[in-house]
């Protein structure tokens, strides 16, 4: 998988709004894509998209909001920017909520808008590597037999081997043999990183 | 029988006679006559002759008188008795072939009748002739008599000129008296001659002729004429002898003789006989005057018996009854059938006791009718009736006058007595002649009992009293109180009461009378009807002195007629003041010019009415507005002559309704502030987007200076898209601001399409944050309309509004859309909606849905649709809505465009 550049997705139905940002961004040499419509930004949009959106709450057709629900359905990182020229309080909060980066009501300064891009940005660049990292783990968890998956589940959770070997009937010593396999399978380096990687496989399974 | 036939002749010549003439005149005439033809002929042929002459000329008596005068003669000349009977006889046969002769030979008798001369003659000439023949030997005798015969006729002819001027048998006398009587006497000198020279003996004609110019002289009494007749005879005789050679008096030298004694004799007689007359007449009525006077009168007279038969009449009688009458019943066979029975009646009638009989009929024959008046008296002897007498006189030509009188009488009468008015004819002293039908209606006196009263009985007491003076006035001073003129004054009726009339008065003169007609109408109708009418007026004048609304009227161009309370106290002037005031006086100089523009028009005819709006000055200076209702009157020529103008003060009613507008324009206004309170967050996106731009484009502006490798053309773009985008942002707050601004209605011609596509802008953004779309079904080429572009807006924005909110709702399950579309309707209107998909109009507030404080909003005011229904109304139109078959409501409203070519 070819990670991308990170773009700046600009989706917003007035012409003026969308040229206007288009033009700032291109001041700061960041690389964008203006779209008219959610529509059209679906129509172009890809699970490996890498940057954030610039979206505009009000448009018709489908609405900022609605585009922010498919995409999280999508599970899709791509931070978004909220730009509203109506922005009333429970938009934002329903908007904020869903995760969206920022609500930025218009007339904004060109400044927090290309700090929030920024941000955005790095956020994106983040966590494409946290979801890269996360990846690894499931196909690495994937790999582990169901003994391993067993001793990985209990030594996450913090359990001692002579616990796990008493639990599972097996030896200290086989417990001992599977919790190597699993740190190597895993490509943990401690068991800190073990249980991180426990707890990230635990939001998925349950997010 | 033909003697009493001639007899009635008779009366002819001797009704100028005296009776004493009557009985010795004929035997004075026939003695010497007889004698004379004794002594020169030796026989009776004479005497027979005047013998019959005397029959025809003085009746029986008159030949019994002559008869016994010839006998004395005859027996003492005659020689026997036999000759003495022969004479008897003939006489009394040459008497009744007279008679007869006259009797039936019409001709004859009308020529007699009108020259009793020639029927002298032609008696004496009859009988001389017929004596002659029966005495005397054959041969002789034919010879004899128609020398006689000759004789006497040619006399007659030659005379008959003489006598008729001489006898007074007619009523007309010749005035040529000399030549004719000379002619007369000439004419017997010729025939004296021709006998003289046709005869063997020239002494028969003489002396025969001798003998009748005596006889003559007698009767004319006059002496010197006689003479001169006998000097003429004499030169007759004179050159008869020297013709014939026989001399002039041998062989009869005793008939010349007696000749000559007897004339002096005659003379004598004649004189005496005139004397009588003469005395007769000086003391009394002398009888030949009456016989005159018989002759004369223009009226018939008759005298009949107690049987009816007729035993005198005077000429005119016979003219007017004709002469075949000789009964009053024979008479009345002649006259007119029609009238015959009716006279019958009244003659028997007469003769069975009435005193009197005065008819008028019809008498002679059809076409020569004639109109008879007889009156008919008994006469009586010591108490008892023993005839009649009686006149009758032609009245035709009074009777046809009559006729005719009556007639257009009759006609006047009818006309008088049909007429409506009342007519009464009184004299010069007052007393009444004459009272018509309506006259008897009119005051209740029949006309009978009216005429010959005073006319004062026809006038209340007052007047009545002094009528007597005021026709004395006028006889003496001629002037006229009422003649002529006509006035109107009280009247009074039979039974006292009084009524109005108008009375007329003429004076008219008739054969020097002086009548007056008066003409008289009752009035009380027209009395009632002018009080009748003087209320109304009353009525009218204290209405429109009254009358809240000013009412004034004015002649064309000229000051005020008349101005009434109102109106007065409406401009501050007094009535006087404003009698010498005009409304363009009292009119703002600025109006003054349509005031002239109409008036001229109503002066001409062309309006009969109009209306205008002034401004008047009060006379404090104040303006006063007003509307003038003005409508024209004619005269009795049609032509335009007063305006009646009501004058409505709309000071108050204008200063009513500014308040009432401004209160409307304020509503409306907080209504748009309302409206566009629900809208800030639209019309906030709608601001914000091209600040957001402006700001964008300030910023890459700015970093592209920052990073100091400016880029021209694309500072240059960033700077012309921001100018652009503050315009686009001042175009909203332009919007917005015409909405909010506070601001009286104006119309304006305004095309609708574009004032949608202006609100549209505003609304759009509040559509879009309410994920509503708006579509648009605009019919292009729809007539302009005259409106107030914000009020218009106003309404648009609100159904707009009300069509988002109606969507909004969770139980909104058919998608946000709009509709809004246009169409013309019949040409002189537009027709507005807006359709949306929402929830409609719940069945609970459909009935008040245009009034105010009506919201199914959760925080809406409810004033919204009932501003927009008033500006609709303003606007001539009408706001309603439908709730649509499938889905949601329409509210759709009509703008006229009738007003939009004003402009």
């Amino acid at each position: 998988m070819k990670p991308d550049r990170p773009l700046v997705h600009v989706i917003d139905d007035d012409e003026a709004v969308r040229d206007s940002i288009s033009m700032l961004l291109e001041t700061e040499h960041i690389e964008h894509a203006a779209y008219a419509s959610a529509i059209d930004f679906l129509n172009v949009y890809n699970d490996t998209m890498c940057g954030c959106l610039v979206l505009d709450i009000r448009m018709p057709g489908m609405t900022g909001l609605e585009l922010q629900e498919t995409l999280n359905q999508r599970n899709t990182s791509l931070p978004i920017i909220f730009i509203t020229g109506h922005g009333d309080i429970p938009m934002a909060v329903e908007a904020m909520r869903r995760g969206a980066l920022d609500f930025l009501r218009k007339p904004f300064g060109e400044d927090d808008l290309l700090q929030r891009v920024k941000e955005a940005l790095t956020r994106a660049v983040e966590n494409r590597a946290t979801l890269e990292a996360q990846t690894q783990i499931h196909e690495h968890f994937a790999l582990l037999s169901p003994r391993e998956t067993e001793v990985f589940e209990r030594v996450a959770s913090g359990q001692a081997n002579k616990f796990i070997a008493i639990e599972l009937g097996i030896s200290e010593r086989t417990v001992e043999i599977h919790r190597s396999q699993v740190m190597k399978k895993m490509g943990a380096r401690s068991l800190a990183q073990l249980v991180r990687m426990k707890i990230d496989l635990d939001r998925a399974a349950t997010g | 029988m033909a003697i009493a036939s001639s007899l009635s002749i008779s009366h002819d010549l001797s009704s100028f006679g005296s009776r004493a003439m009557r009985w010795w005149l004929p035997a004075a005439f026939a003695m010497p006559a007889t004698s004379i033809g004794w002594s020169l002929f030796g026989d009776l042929r004479l005497e027979v002759g005047v013998a019959a002459a005397v029959l025809v000329l003085f009746g029986w008596r008159g030949f019994l008188s002559a008869f016994i005068g010839i006998m004395i003669v005859d027996f003492a000349l005659a020689p026997g008795v036999e000759l003495a009977v022969t004479l008897l006889l003939a006489t009394t046969l040459s008497a009744a072939v007279c008679g007869l002769l006259l009797r039936h030979s019409p001709a004859l008798r009308g020529f007699a009748r009108r020259a009793p001369a020639i029927q002298f003659f032609v008696a004496t000439g009859s009988g001389s002739a017929i004596g002659a023949i029966a005495t005397l030997p054959a041969s002789d005798a034919i010879v004899a008599a128609l020398n006689l015969w000759l004789c006497l006729w040619a006399s007659a002819l030659l005379s008959g000129p003489l006598l008729i001027e001489l006898l007074p048998t007619t009523t007309q006398r010749p005035t040529r008296r000399v030549p004719i009587t000379l002619l007369g006497f000439f004419g017997l000198a010729m025939v004296a001659t021709i006998n003289v020279s046709l005869a063997d003996s020239a002494r028969i004609p003489l002396l025969a002729v001798a003998a009748m110019v005596a006889t003559m002289g007698l009767v004319i009494a006059s002496p010197k004429r006689l003479l001169l007749s006998l000097v003429l005879v004499l030169i007759a005789a004179v050159l008869a002898a020297a013709t014939t050679g026989v001399p002039a008096f041998t062989g009869a030298p005793i008939a010349s003789l007696v000749t000559l004694t007897l004339v002096p004799l005659l003379l004598a007689i004649g004189q005496a006989d005139r004397q009588l007359i003469q005395n007769h007449d000086s003391q009394a009525a002398g009888e030949s005057t009456f016989d005159a006077v018989m002759r004369f009168l223009p009226v018939g007279i008759f005298r009949l018996g107690i049987d009816g038969r007729i035993r005198y009449t005077n000429p005119m009688f016979q003219t007017l009854a004709g002469l075949n009458a000789n009964s009053f019943r024979g008479w009345l066979e002649t006259i007119n059938a029609e009238d015959r029975e009716r006279i019958g009646k009244a003659w028997e009638h007469l003769r069975e006791g009435a005193t009197a009989f005065d008819e008028i009929f019809r008498g002679g024959e059809p076409g020569t009718l004639r109109w008879l008046s007889a009156r008919v008296s008994p006469e009586y002897e010591h108490g008892a009736v023993v005839g009649y007498i009686g006149t009758v006189s032609d009245i035709t030509t009074q009777h046809l006058a009559e006729e005719a009188r009556a007639r257009s009488d009759a006609q006047s009468r009818a006309v008088v007595d049909n007429a409506v008015d009342a007519i009464v004819t009184i004299d010069a002293v007052g007393t009444i002649a004459s009272f018509n039908r309506a006259a008897h209606r009119m005051f209740g006196y029949p006309p009978a009992e009216a005429i010959g009263q005073n006319v004062s009985i026809l006038m209340p007491e007052l007047h009545g009293a002094r009528h007597d003076a005021y026709i004395s006035r006028f006889l003496a001073t001629g002037e006229a109180r009422i003649i002529g003129i006509g006035r109107e004054l009280d009247a009074r009726r039979k039974d006292g009461s009084t009524l109005p009339i108008h009375l007329a008065v003429s004076e008219v003169v008739v054969e020097g009378h002086r009548t007056f007609t008066g003409i008289m109408r009752d009035i009380s109708l027209e009395r009632s009807d002018k009080e009748e009418i003087r209320r109304q007026n009353e009525r009218l004048s204290v209405t429109v002195r009254n009358a809240p609304m000013g009412i004034v009227t004015y002649r064309f161009g000229a000051t005020f007629a008349s101005t009434n309370r109102a109106f007065e106290s409406m401009i501050g002037y007094s009535n006087l003041e404003l009698s010498k005031l005009d409304l363009a006086a009292l009119t703002q100089m600025d109006d003054r010019r349509e005031l002239k523009r109409l008036t001229d028009d109503a002066r001409s005819g062309r309006i009969e009415q109009y209306s205008l709006r002034l401004r008047m000055l009060h006379r404090s200076g104040t303006p006063i507005h007003v509307v003038v209702h003005n409508a024209i009157t004619h005269d009795q020529h049609g032509v335009p002559d007063l305006i009646i103008a009501q004058i409505e003060d709309l000071t108050a009613q204008m200063h009513a309704q500014e308040a009432e507008r401004i209160h409307q324009d304020r509503l409306t206004h907080v209504a748009r502030l309302s409206t566009l309170g629900e809208m800030t967050a639209g019309i906030a996106h709608e601001i914000n987007q091209p600040l957001t731009a402006i700001s964008m484009y300030a910023q890459s502006g700015v970093r592209m200076l920052d990073a100091g490798i400016p880029k021209p053309e694309r500072l240059r773009e960033a700077l012309e898209k921001l100018s652009a985008q503050s315009l686009r942002a001042g175009a909203v707050i332009d919007r917005v601001q015409r909405l909010v601004r506070k601001q009286e209605s104006s119309f304006e011609t305004v095309h609708i399409n574009e004032l949608i596509g202006d609100i549209l802008r505003l609304a759009e953004s509040d559509a879009r944050v309410n994920d509503t779309q708006v579509v648009l079904d605009l019919a292009g080429d729809l007539a302009a309309v005259r409106a107030d572009p914000i009020q218009i807006q106003q309404v648009l924005l609100n159904l707009i509004r009300n069509a988002i909110d109606s969507m909004r709702g969770i139980e909104c399950r058919h998608g946000s859309v709009i509709t809004i579309s246009t169409h013309a309707i019949d040409g002189d209107a537009i027709e507005v909606a807006v359709a949306d998909l929402g929830t409609g109009v719940p069945e609970d507030v459909v009935e008040k849905l245009f009034t105010p404080f009506t919201t199914t909003k959760a925080n809406g005011m409810g004033m919204g649709l009932s501003i927009c229904r008033s500006i609709i109304d303003a606007h001539g139109g009408q706001l309603s809505f439908r709730n649509n078959p499938d889905h949601g409501a329409t509210f759709y409203f009509q703008l006229p465009t009738g007003h939009s070519n004003e402009t």
